[in-house]
């Protein structure tokens, strides 16, 4: 396979499936006109990216709130999947392919009847149709990948550091903190960077358990594309997948940051 | 002969492993390459079949040159030090699946496989899971199925040393008789100085990237090119001295030695040192530890070069006492000042 | 190892609970499914919703087009993710831009999926201009439907488009390994890399690629957007009428929607236990190593 010429067919026919399309979705965000048979658009304009930009603080706050909620997904979920996956790797007891199973369950049931019977049993907690209810189902659904790659982390790191430290007069907390997590690190923002996009790209989790009132960029996209308006629905899915590869491209930077050993 | 290789070197993203490297090896022959980790002997294995690709030079195998061959098209096969079985196959699955890549029918390939694993003696494994296999019996499964290949060149990437010592021997007496055999031209890549010194018929010393030396392994271990090499070997001290007429003077020592006047260091082995004769060499003890299998004598000559002797019993006298010892100079390896010395 | 203590109950606790609303969102919908929704006044557990819901020729097509568009997205996505996978192996690339570009579309949500699919493939899209620019077609009705057809070529294409990239990415890690391993002591035995790869390298990458197939699948099969955004009006897909039927203000309505619901939950189940019943009998043909 190393002479033929077919993995390489393959790999220029992916990437031009991909940056294709994206290309493309820079195009109609600076198009006025575009009639059919142009294969360019006649007439562009930045209006429509400007006003979405500066005009009103519409799409600002919505990043704003978007990226913050997601974030708070990020963070819980990668912390709560630190501790399980520590149990996981470092603990021996009975009852470890209950823990699995547990952990791959919300893969295994599709996001939309996951959204319905999570509304529901918040609708009894009181928080149904609250950010902190989409929150919990975003953490919810994000949670089956944080534990997959902390769990790998968790294994490989061990726990000599830690018995390391404890003999040399630490304790459990502060060998944690100053023993094993900086090993863990990569893990860590491996993890939140995986629930973080996975928060952000949420659709029918934020409309069913936010009742409408909990408004994320994901969310609005849809109606927008809906409306058959394509450079506005564009636009907003430029704003999405740019503010989105934003945030994945700085955790990439923190992660190879981390790993030459910095900070 | 069967192998050649010309001048062949080879980086690894941007760094020389290996140095305009020339071997050649008979047909039939059993060549060990020695080195210490890292002097690029994998490597060099990886370039002869093709799993690497080499910089620049060529390998010849029995008249063709095979640079431009892929790894599958060679006929060098290698048998790995991870062992490589495939674990959705049997035992006797694996080794028939270089038959089953030649298309050989199903039944006269496994009644080979059969065949082969009794010469390894793994006779009724056929049916085993690869998983269920010791490591032992896992190397000689790899070992039949290299055979089964009918390799025109046999290449043994350190294949033992991830076993338990005792299983080694067994397994090098295994590897020789099926040399003996097959008279397969073999190149066995080790780390292990005893190994190749007594399994081979040559025996190539390598050190970064280059090969240093090529001979048998009487001639790899008394004549050592460099002091390097000698170093290699270890249980050798340097009585540093002079040569003029014809005769070689040190503190220590002085003998005959045809060589041009001018500095030079004398080479010894702690074997030449016979404590028990009387003779030239003045040696001061420094003390003596047991070893299980024999005793270390440590002593320093007059003008303080560390000398180690193994001995069968301790010596009776004390630390401090002077002994004049015998040296065996057949075996001395002279080295002048600035040739092979030291970098 | 650690022994079991205090802590370790500590440590497990987060999971317990978000186990137990996951738990509790299925009972939930199951529980209504069968007729108990106390808060619209009806009360005790019947079949009887399921029952209609199975009668229903509207649900019935709607559940054969969720079917179809989750098992042709799945298994073509399954057996072009491995060609993926091998090419980005056979090249080399476990890191660095190719596979960045590659997870791109993993990370991107199925509305921007639709949109590209829309941008392209309409009748007015890209391609239909590149047809019309090539003398192919001559007006925009001549480019075939893809887009809102009951046969859901838009949406199952959208979900490829997602879905190929995601099974490469999950199978790489194992794929390269088996490779530069077991592949390359294949092909040093005489296999040439297309064999080597067909009878080493592919057999041993199955429990990545399976696993991956059954997450895409459970995935298509109770996917909302791309059916809503791409498909057609009718036969709607399952979760798009499952959730029209859930909005219907007519409050009788709520136990079958929850009865479609249900239907999902369960084939989904369904599919996850099969696939572990296949993967054990898959795992002892692979031996112990994998």
């Amino acid at each position: 396979m190393r002479r033929s010429i077919v993995p390489r067919l393959i790999l220029a026919l992916t990437a031009a499936c991909i940056v294709i399309p994206a290309a493309l979705l820079a195009v109609w965000s600076f198009t006025a006109r575009w009639p059919w048979p142009n294969l360019l658009p006649e007439r562009y304009t930045p209006r429509t990216v400007s006003e979405l930009l500066f005009g009103s603080a519409k799409l600002s706050r919505l990043l704003g709130s978007s990226i913050a909620l997601a974030a708070a997904v990020a963070v819980l979920g990668t912390a709560i999947a630190v501790l399980t996956a520590r149990a996981e790797a470092l603990y021996r007891f009975r009852g470890k392919e209950l823990i699995r199973l547990g952990s791959w369950l919300p893969l295994l049931i599709p996001g939309t009847v996951f959204a319905i019977g999570f509304h529901m049993v918040l609708l009894r907690l009181g928080l149904a149709d609250t950010v902190a209810g989409v929150l919990l189902v975003h953490l919810v659904a994000a949670l089956p990948y944080c534990i997959t790659i902390m769990a790998d982390v968790t294994r490989a790191v061990g726990f000599g550091l830690e018995e390391q430290a404890a003999v040399l007069g630490t304790g459990p907390f502060r060998a944690f903190f100053y023993a094993a997590l900086p090993s863990l690190l990569p893990g860590v923002l491996s993890s939140m960077s995986m629930a973080f996009t996975l928060s952000y790209s949420q659709y029918f989790t934020t409309l069913i358990v936010g009742g409408g009132r909990v408004k994320t960029l994901a969310l609005v996209l849809v109606p927008y594309i809906q409306g058959g308006d394509r450079a506005l629905a564009s636009v907003y899915a430029a704003a999405f997948t740019g503010s989105a590869l934003a945030v994945f491209g700085i955790f990439e930077w923190i992660i190879y940051k981390v790993q030459r050993g910095g900070t | 002969m069967e192998l050649a290789i010309k001048k062949l070197s080879l980086s690894i993203q941007g760094t020389l492993i290996l140095k305009n490297v020339s071997l050649e090896v008979e047909k039939g022959e059993f060549l060990s390459l020695l080195g210490p980790s890292g002097c690029g002997k994998s490597t060099l294995l990886k370039a002869i079949s093709g799993i690497l690709p080499q910089d620049s030079g060529e390998v010849w195998l029995a008249g063709e040159e095979i640079s431009s061959k892929p790894p599958h098209r060679r006929g060098t096969v290698v048998v790995f030090q991870d062992m490589r079985l495939f674990p959705h196959l049997s035992a006797a699955e694996n080794v028939a699946f270089p038959l089953k890549m030649r298309g050989v029918s199903k039944k006269e390939r496994l009644e080979r496989a059969g065949e082969l694993l009794e010469q390894v003696q793994l006779a009724g494994f056929q049916s085993r899971a690869v998983s269920t296999l010791s490591g032992g019996q896992q190397q000689r499964v790899a070992l039949a199925r290299a055979l089964a290949a009918q390799p025109r060149l046999l290449l043994l990437d350190e294949p033992f040393s991830s076993l338990d010592e005792d299983l080694r021997e067994d397994m090098r007496a295994l590897v020789l008789s099926l040399h003996r055999r097959y008279r397969m031209t073999t190149v066995l890549v080790t780390h292990d100085q005893q190994e190749a010194l007594a399994m081979s018929d040559h025996v190539a010393l390598m050190f970064g990237g280059e090969i240093v030396q090529h001979g048998t392994p009487e001639a790899v271990y008394r004549r050592p090119v460099s002091r390097l090499a000698a170093d290699y070997f270890g249980g050798c001290f340097y009585l540093s001295g002079e040569v003029w007429g014809g005769r070689f003077t040190s503190p220590c020592l002085t003998c005959p030695a045809e060589l041009p006047d001018g500095p030079c260091s004398l080479m010894l082995r702690g074997r030449d040192v016979d404590v028990s004769v009387p003779g030239p060499l003045a040696l001061t003890l420094e003390g003596c530890r047991f070893r299980g299998a024999d005793v270390l004598a440590k002593f320093h000559t007059g003008d303080g070069t560390a000398v180690e002797v193994s001995l069968r019993e301790p010596l009776s006298c004390q630390p401090g006492c002077r002994i004049d010892c015998h040296v065996d100079l057949s075996r001395a390896v002279f080295y002048p000042a600035g040739e092979g010395g030291r970098p | 190892m650690k022994k079991p203590d205090f802590t370790l109950i500590l440590l497990l606790l987060p999971l317990a609970l978000v186990t137990a609303l996951v738990l509790a969102a299925c009972g939930a919908v199951l529980l209504q499914s069968l007729g108990h929704v106390p808060a619209f006044g009806l009360a005790g557990l019947t079949l009887g919703y399921y029952r209609d819901v199975f009668h229903d020729p509207d649900f019935l097509g709607a559940l054969a087009v969720s079917l179809s568009i989750a098992l042709k997205s799945a298994i073509l996505a399954a057996a072009l993710g491995t060609a993926l996978c091998a090419a980005l192996v056979a090249r080399r690339k476990t890191g660095g831009p190719m596979v960045y570009l590659v997870r791109f579309p993993i990370l991107a949500p199925h509305a921007v999926a639709a949109l590209f699919a829309i941008l392209l493939l309409s009748q007015t899209g890209l391609l239909a201009r590149l047809a019309c620019a090539l003398g192919l077609i001559s007006d925009f009705p001549q480019f075939p439907q893809l887009l809102y057809t009951p046969g859901y070529e838009g949406a199952i294409l959208a979900y490829l488009w997602k879905e190929i990239p995601f099974v490469a990415y999950f199978s790489l890690a194992l794929m390269s390994s088996v490779s530069a391993t077991l592949g390359e002591a294949a092909q040093n035995l005489g296999a040439s890399p297309l064999r080597a790869f067909f009878t080493v390298t592919l057999p041993l990458s199955l429990p990545a690629i399976s696993k991956a197939f059954l997450i895409i699948f459970i995935f298509a099969f109770g996917g909302y957007e791309l059916p809503m955004l791409l498909g057609a009006t009718l036969p709607k897909a399952l979760p798009v009428q499952a959730h029209l039927t859930y909005m219907s203000p007519e409050l009788r309505d709520r136990p079958y929607a929850m009865a479609m619901y249900g239907t999902i939950l369960i084939l989904s189940a369904a599919m996850a236990r099969l696939y572990a019943l296949l993967t054990r009998r898959l795992m002892k043909k692979l031996g112990g190593t994998v």
